[in-house]
């Protein structure tokens, strides 16, 4: 007798499994392939290589075989990069708004599925890469003399900066974790500060009304104060970097009811946007032309950059407008810096001006897709609004649950998740496009301060007036790391945009990483 | 006092869904909490007390302590106002009362439980809600 010829294994099993028909549908609703049949016990381990291999079908083939070339994140079709066979892009599937987790049968319990009808399988893919959660304090940084009011990491990781109210900004050496500048110059509290997306300029606002701007290099000043509000600077938000490569101009909003366009190149005042009848609490530059501002007066502006003309008055909210974000925050705020491309030892992005700006523009218009940017506005009446700003003056949501004024709202990085920070202790998820309800992340066991996200939107870092900051998990919407340390409240958080670490400032004059 | 009466209310709303640590219904459907064993006065400028008086279901119940401990954790995150909580047994309802009333409002041995990986797992399934 012979050898026995291999028998391959089939995909049906022996028994008499379930069958149904399956059609993948990306996030647009766009089809993938057409419509085959699967078992009902599939996992979503087979359906990623099945999927993937769809994905590789439509992809336009190379006239050269790539090497294993580094992985771009964010992919998404027709844009999605050539990847190295073993390295399949990550997904996550989703039948009827619930996430295949162990199977589609499972996932499918208790719903009558019809098994002559086509059954749509969203398939979404996830970052990848992953960053890791931050489990443990590295370093206990003193220097300011008061409470620390704001930190920020630059846009590619390299530098940190924070602000506080003993009217210093300093900066931080990050390989050996110690205080590398300490820039004077304020003669107030630092109130708000913000990199330039290019990670070469730092501006701060203070309280007596005026802007200085850094270079982390040498922590000296750069060109001269802007001067011109008359009252404190509530925010400050620099113009895009796909817009500008030079990163030239500036937004800043104050207790003055006005938005001033600062050219920082030459030192002076480009624009002044005035309306809003009250303070003005956040201004964002979106990445469409576009510059939004809330205002205590309940209102939202929206405004034409180039000119400084106001397009429209976004109106809905019963009390002030604190806090904005918007959809594109995170590829804004990053440039041309790629999270999947950084290394250990965070350098600046290398390239000439035309590079940079093509490379924050391909950035931008793969996170932001084919609809136009989102908008959403958290407020003192508890409940939060999603907007799309650039066509419609009415919301497309009112996000109601919280039942204390809202803080902090921001958008995780793949735009698929909004979270707000409350005084109410809690952190509550949201669909990012839809501004459904998702979760609530209780633990803190006082106000919630600061959010931030990790680059691969996994991980959610929260600090709050309890001293503690906590490391949620975005998938399971658990609580994964808790870091108490802090002696008093933590007024900011954030994490670099490397993913290696989270800066946390607050009242104890203390910056933790 | 109306809003008493509202802090009141959505004291007794949040632990009501407070689930049992060892039967699948929650305490207020085992009675161990019920509305009127809730009572909140006002201790000074916009902080109130709150205390809580359980019963639980038999009088040598074991799980006492783990009670009193659900109770607080869920009420410290999710009670909107500034609070100070005071947790006891209903009178006459326990064997060993005063000793599980003191460990209850003890902060350190609350502080001290909620660091032990196994209590606090079983804490917080009790006490996340259904979504």
């Amino acid at each position: 007798p012979g050898p026995e010829p291999a028998v391959p294994q089939s995909m049906s099993p022996a028994e008499d499994v379930q069958r149904l028909l399956i059609q993948f549908r990306d996030e647009a609703g766009e089809s993938l392939g057409s419509p085959f049949d699967v078992p009902v016990t599939i996992t979503p381990d087979k359906l990623q290589l099945v999927c993937n291999a769809l994905l590789q079908k439509v992809r336009t083939p190379r006239a050269t075989p790539a090497p294993p070339s580094p992985i771009q994140g964010y992919p998404s079709l027709p844009f999605l990069p050539f990847l190295s066979q073993d390295e399949p892009v990550p997904l996550a599937f989703f039948v009827h708004d619930a996430e295949i987790v162990v199977s589609l049968e499972k996932t499918l319990a208790g719903q009558s599925v019809e098994t002559e009808k086509v059954l749509d399988i969203i398939y979404q893919p996830q970052a990848v890469f992953r960053v890791r959660a931050v489990t443990r304090c590295t370093s206990s940084l003193e220097g300011h003399t008061e409470a620390v009011i704001s930190v920020a990491f630059s846009p590619t990781g390299k530098y940190l900066a924070s602000g506080s109210g003993d009217t210093t900004v300093r900066f931080w050496d990050l390989s050996t974790e110690t205080p590398q500048f300490t820039a004077k110059g304020h003669r107030h509290w630092v109130l708000s500060i913000a990199w330039s997306p290019d990670g070469k300029k730092l501006a701060s606002g203070c309280k007596n009304s005026q802007i200085f701007l850094w270079d982390p290099a040498t922590g000296n000043q750069i060109g001269r104060v802007l001067s011109g509000h008359s009252k404190w600077i509530t925010c400050l938000c620099w113009e895009p970097l796909h817009i500008n490569p030079e990163c030239r101009y500036l937004a800043s909003a104050s207790k003055d009811g006005s938005i001033r366009i600062w050219d920082t190149l030459m030192g002076r005042c480009d624009k002044i946007l005035t309306s809003h009848t009250q303070s003005v609490t956040c201004v964002k530059w979106g990445g469409d032309g576009l510059l939004y501002s809330s205002s205590q007066d309940r209102t939202i502006k929206v405004w034409r950059s180039q000119d400084g003309v106001l397009c429209r008055t976004l109106q809905g909210h019963a009390h002030w407008v604190n806090t904005m974000a918007l959809s594109t925050d995170y590829v804004l705020r990053t440039g041309a810096f790629e999270p999947a491309e950084a290394t250990i030892n965070p350098q600046d992005v290398s390239g000439s001006l035309a590079e940079l700006k093509e490379r924050a523009q391909q950035r931008y218009d793969q996170v932001r897709g084919q609809e136009p940017e989102r908008l959403v506005s958290g407020s003192d009446d508890f409940t939060l609004f999603l907007w799309r700003p650039a066509e419609d003056k009415k919301p497309l949501e009112r996000m109601t649950g919280h039942q204390a004024l809202i803080n902090q709202v921001l958008f995780s990085p793949d735009t698929r998740i909004i979270a707000s920070a409350s005084f109410d202790k809690s952190i509550k998820l949201w669909d990012g496009r839809t501004g459904k309800y998702l979760t609530s992340l209780r633990g803190h066991v006082s106000a919630v301060y600061q959010i931030a996200w990790s680059a691969d939107s996994r991980l959610l870092v929260s600090g709050s007036s309890d001293s503690t900051l906590k490391v949620w998990d975005a998938k399971t919407k658990k609580l994964a790391i808790d870091l108490p340390g802090h002696a008093d409240e933590v007024y900011a958080t954030d994490w670099s945009p490397d993913g290696q670490r989270v800066a946390s400032g607050g009242k104890d004059k203390c910056l933790r990483m | 006092k109306y809003l008493i009466v509202g802090h009141l209310s959505s004291a007794s709303d949040i632990i009501r869904t407070i689930r049992d640590p060892e039967k699948p219904n929650t305490l207020e459907e085992l009675e161990v909490v019920t509305e009127s064993c809730v009572e909140v006065q006002e201790i000074g400028e916009d902080e109130y007390l709150v205390i809580i008086r359980f019963t639980p279901t038999v009088p040598h119940c074991s799980l006492a302590t783990l009670i009193g401990l659900c109770l607080r954790i869920k009420l410290q995150r999710c009670l909107p106002f500034r609070h100070k909580l005071e947790i006891y047994i209903s009178e006459g309802t326990h064997s060993t009362e005063e000793d599980i009333n003191k460990q209850i409002n003890d902060k350190e041995r609350v502080a001290a439980a909620m660091e032990n990986p196994n209590l606090r797992e079983i804490v917080e399934q009790c006490v996340t809600e259904p979504d």
